[in-house]
């Protein structure tokens, strides 16, 4: 099947819903905590990739299927579409934010949720290494799809990404240094050698489940709260508060808000361009 | 007519046209205009600030899930695709860039033009890509109206004749002092 873009799937709102319901009740899983928009967009993408045209078809076998619902796990996944997104967030990490935590803990514990294809918790790694961190930092990176777990370090990155990457990379070193000091070229792309690795533990996280794992000094969920609806924002936020020691911090994407949740009085804010808190309460 | 939403789009050239349009627009101008503009990325201030300075009603950048007021003046964050929501908010999304824009004028207009159907208009301005083509065909699939900058009085009129052409019924094609016109008989 050809779907040029031109020739777009549609799909009617009352489809989605009637997915979100079988889905809840089959699975346990609530799709419904997505933001509508963005999720009918993933899910037209998911429909072509497994080149079928209605909701309703598809629907039957995410429900009938469990690892056909892993794999839609996956594919509705969002990949994060480069590394040092933002180039200031992740100097004022590596300056600000690294700095304090070293001083304050003799470990560094750092949550980086819906880790999706890897850009974000790679990049904090090589972020805590630049600060020289890296001996005394824990980094657990989670996703709810059990499929990208399994293939996160051997993950091969396209050659467009390392461009994007590039660029950025330079914006935060500020010293003309390489990104590609860390990569490692392969057929296709690039992708990072198995050392690299040594101190990010992989696992799989339904926030859904909302349990509590461990204090964390510093959680960095950029860009994740914008694909779920303002009731699960609050959730999520909670969620985040417990998993949170005191003093510890959470960081956000530049475009997010949370000001409007009802726990948020128990942060303070340290970096307003960057959406950086603090919890104090 | 009805018109709830305005959205604009436009690429190289066509700044100049825009702030034209947003200092003629009145300070209670009643309905909310949406920018949905080709910028660099890594730059994410100093946009609105240039915008403001030309313009009656005050120019923003939505944060998600933003409420969509009118009298207010909004534009695409840099590196966000921006989308208009059923229920009349803002969402942002991080996916990859499409035709190799974030934000990408397709999105905010086919989105824009789902969600408000026949009270959406579309605008096309100048720009060197086909951006806003597709978004265009939505909106007036949607029921909506849609308004292509002239060609010949755009800077780079690859934008507006591709929106023209693959519209197809693409209402009205106008120049900028028009357009100007169009936008405040509503």
């Amino acid at each position: 099947m050809n779907n040029t873009l031109g020739k777009d799937i549609e799909i009617s709102i009352s489809g989605v819903r009637h997915l979100i319901d079988r889905v809840k009740k089959v699975h346990g899983f609530d799709l419904g905590c997505f933001a509508l928009t963005s999720f009918k967009r993933r899910l037209i993408k998911a429909l072509k990739k497994n080149e079928l045209n209605d909701i309703e078809t598809f629907t039957d076998k995410i429900v009938s299927e469990k690892l056909f619902f892993n794999k839609f796990l996956n594919d509705i996944d969002v990949e994060c579409t480069e590394f040092f997104r933002d180039p200031a967030f992740w100097r004022y990490l590596r300056d600000e934010v690294l700095p304090l935590l070293d001083k304050k803990n003799m470990r560094i514990k750092i949550w980086v949720p819906s880790c999706s294809s890897g850009e974000e918790v790679i990049t904090t790694a090589i972020t805590v290494q630049e600060a020289g961190l890296k001996d005394k930092t824990e980094i657990l990176a989670t996703d709810i799809s059990p499929y990208i777990i399994q293939d996160f370090e051997k993950k091969v990155y396209s050659k467009s990404k390392f461009e994007i990457s590039e660029t950025n990379y330079q914006r935060f070193n500020e010293e003309k240094t390489d990104f590609s000091r860390y990569t490692k070229p392969v057929k296709n792309g690039f992708c990072f050698p198995d050392d690299f690795f040594e101190n990010i533990k992989v696992d799989y996280y339904n926030y859904q489940d909302a349990k509590k794992i461990k204090s964390f000094n510093l959680i960095i969920c950029r860009n994740i709260f914008i694909y779920y609806t303002a009731q699960y924002q609050e959730m999520l936020l909670n969620l985040f508060l417990e998993n949170l020691s005191y003093n510890g911090y959470l960081a956000i994407g530049n475009m997010e808000n949370i000001s409007w949740c009802k726990d948020f009085h128990k942060f303070v804010e340290v970096n307003e361009s960057e959406k950086v808190y603090k919890k104090i309460n | 007519m009805n018109v709830k939403l305005i959205i604009i789009g436009g690429s190289a050239g066509s700044f100049q046209v825009i702030t034209k349009i947003l200092s003629s627009l009145p300070k209670d101008f009643p309905v909310p205009v949406v920018l949905a503009l080709h910028r660099l990325k890594h730059v994410r201030h100093g946009f609105v600030e240039a915008l403001s300075i030309k313009s009656k009603m005050s120019v923003y950048e939505p944060c998600d899930k933003d409420k969509i007021k009118p009298g207010k003046i909004y534009l695409a964050p840099a590196n966000y695709h921006l989308y208009i929501e059923l229920a009349g908010t803002f969402a942002l999304s991080t996916e990859e860039a499409v035709n190799h824009s974030r934000p990408s004028i397709d999105l905010t207009l086919m989105t824009g033009g789902y969600a408000y159907k026949n009270k959406c208009v579309g605008i096309i301005l100048s720009g060197a890509n086909k951006d806003g083509a597709l978004g265009m065909a939505k909106i007036k699939e949607y029921g909506g109206v849609t308004v292509a900058q002239e060609p010949s009085d755009a800077q780079m009129p690859t934008m507006p004749v591709a929106a023209i052409e693959k519209a197809k019924n693409v209402d009205h094609v106008l120049s900028s002092d028009q357009i100007i016109k169009f936008l405040l008989s509503l």
